[in-house]
């Protein structure tokens, strides 16, 4: 599986140091183009540009503005999916448990049993592995096993048949929730969008370079400030697309809820 | 004159319909008789690379026209300030609707995606529940499941792309209905397996409809009219602004060509977005990969 450079930065370092070194670098590159601007490109600072540039300024900074507030909300709605997936494989692991207590006690120990150590391997083992965008073989093993347990258990009574229907059921929602946790763990926004949100961001920060000002600080601190908050907005997307890298993270409080309240502190 | 003219178009038409791999062109409209949708087709020739490109060129292009038209233009500071009450908030209503239309698109995206791999999940699902049949039972569920799960990321993955279904994953799926539809089973356990597993298939069957359903669907003509027109008022707006100052040519042009590939782009955004399985930007079908790899090879059945 493809680990993107940016799941890497999100699994090495801290958020802090990530955002502060994306805001401090924007505010350096615009202090750099606004100075090669005055050295090299005299013209551009004429007082002349100043309302075109004001006039279309506004209207870069809406569409761009509007635009980014909108992939935070995707960017949230993937973070936040990804929770409510976690605490639905916990409940189909939930009904599991509670659909082996309808069928013989042979095999409600076995499925207990391995159900407990499926859990205990989800938050101990494979939850490390999915900062990486990576699954865990353990896990699979353990899943399958839980599968063979239904595969090869014959009914002893007839009442056992609904149970048993409803617990192939738990199982398949149990495996499509963590198919799914998986590749919520690799799959963040598209480098096609990263694309127009970087170039939209290039573009609109190439407008602000036909300002002019008397006072070169100043045009810097008022032109930082602008960009510093849309680093901080593009730092928001890079943490929130991969919801299991990062100390800002999906934590696996709804599993652990429920294997304390079943089987007691794991 | 008008005869050569219409055969060298039909010729150049002809030259790039070859080029195609035969699944696209049985969805090339113009030679199939078959509708597809004229942006699908941009979307399987061009990658979202060219047209990127295109749109930062057409931008310039665009804007560099425009300062020439629009040379001789005099306006007064009374017309720019009805310009600017004018289009300040239509430029905010257009940017949120542009950012709906952005966010629309990019949900009905993540929706196939999260549909194919639940169909993945399915198709595993059928496998793992298999394992209650006998064993040559076990092995022709396997070997159909195998064929399926082929026929769709060989077949059927090229055949979205042009908005079309493959007959031979239909055959496939055809083959798995059929034997469970004939398999009786032995004893209350395989009742309830084969229960299960019909379940699935039809769920399989459902989740496999979404998809293709989602291969053509695209953004209704009357929002894209909407996101054009919006997008040319805005954009036509600004070439007529700061004409009352001595400004240079090239710099007016770059300046506007900021703004009008900024839109260029987030419009080139909803394009790409809109046929989940077109483009350079489409669903993968790691899902299946991932079934054909972890599941069916482990268990030697995979060829």
């Amino acid at each position: 599986m493809t680990i993107f450079w940016k799941q890497h930065v999100a699994h090495y370092f801290p958020e802090w140091v990530v955002g502060l070194l994306l805001v401090s670098s924007i505010v350096l590159l615009i202090a750099a183009l606004l100075g090669a601007k005055k050295r090299f490109f005299p013209r551009l600072c004429e007082t002349t540009y100043n309302d075109l540039t004001n006039y279309l300024f506004t209207r870069i900074g809406v569409l761009y503005s509007i635009f980014m507030g909108f992939m935070i909300v995707v960017a949230w709605q993937m973070f936040d999916l990804a929770s409510t997936h976690v605490s639905q494989e916990a409940n189909a692991i939930a009904s599991l448990f509670q659909l082996s207590k309808g069928m013989d006690p042979s095999i409600d120990q076995k499925v207990t049993e391995n159900l407990k150590a499926y859990v205990y391997s989800i938050i101990h083992e494979e939850w490390p592995d999915l900062s990486q965008g990576k699954r865990n073989d353990h896990t699979q093993d353990l899943q399958s096993t839980l599968w063979n347990l239904y595969d090869n258990y014959n009914l002893k009574e007839e009442r056992e048949k609904v149970f048993l229907e409803k617990a192939l059921h738990a199982l398949d929602e149990l495996s499509y929730y963590r198919r799914l946790r998986i590749m919520d763990a690799h799959q963040g926004l598209d480098t096609f969008f990263w694309t127009i949100i970087l170039v939209g961001g290039a573009l609109t920060l190439l407008t602000t370079l036909f300002f002019y000002s008397p006072r070169f600080w100043m045009q810097v601190t008022v032109t930082s400030l602008f960009f510093g908050l849309l680093g901080l907005v593009i730092f928001a997307l890079l943490v929130f697309q991969y919801p299991y890298s990062g100390r800002i993270k999906v934590e696996p409080t709804a599993l652990n809820t429920m294997y304390t309240t079943l089987w007691g502190a794991s | 004159m008008l005869k050569k003219l219409l055969y060298a178009v039909l010729s150049i038409k002809f030259y790039f319909f070859q080029k195609l791999p035969s699944c696209y062109r049985t969805g090339w409209g113009v030679f199939t008789g078959k509708r597809m949708a004229w942006d699908q087709r941009i979307l399987l020739v061009v990658s979202n690379e060219v047209l990127f490109f295109f749109v930062l060129l057409g931008a310039f292009s665009l804007s560099l026209l425009s300062v020439y038209v629009t040379r001789s233009c005099s306006f007064s500071w009374k017309d720019y300030d009805i310009l600017e009450n004018h289009m300040n908030p239509k430029t905010t209503l257009y940017a949120i609707l542009l950012g709906f239309v952005i966010v629309t698109s990019w949900q009905a995206f993540r929706n196939t995606e999260h549909n194919t791999i639940k169909e993945a999940n399915t198709i595993a699902s059928l496998y793992r529940a298999s394992q209650a049949f006998p064993p040559e039972v076990q092995l022709k569920i396997a070997k159909a499941l195998v064929a399926y799960v082929n026929t769709i990321t060989d077949a059927e993955w090229k055949t979205l792309r042009v908005g079309e279904r493959s007959s031979q994953t239909d055959a496939a799926q055809g083959a798995l209905w059929d034997f469970y539809g004939h398999y009786t089973p032995t004893s209350p356990r395989e009742e309830a397996f084969l229960e299960f597993s019909l379940r699935i298939l039809e769920e399989s069957a459902r989740l496999r409809a979404l998809r293709l359903l989602a291969s053509h669907q695209h953004l209704s003509p009357f929002i894209w009219t909407l996101l054009l027109l919006g997008g040319a008022v805005i954009i036509g707006s600004i070439w007529f602004y700061g004409l009352s100052t001595p400004c240079h040519p090239l710099f007016r042009a770059l300046l506007l060509s900021l703004f009008t590939a900024l839109v260029g782009l987030m419009l080139l955004l909803v394009f790409a977005l809109e046929y989940p399985f077109s483009g350079g930007m489409m669903v993968s079908n790691d899902a299946f990969y991932l079934l054909t790899k972890s599941l069916f090879h482990s268990s030697g059945v995979s060829s």
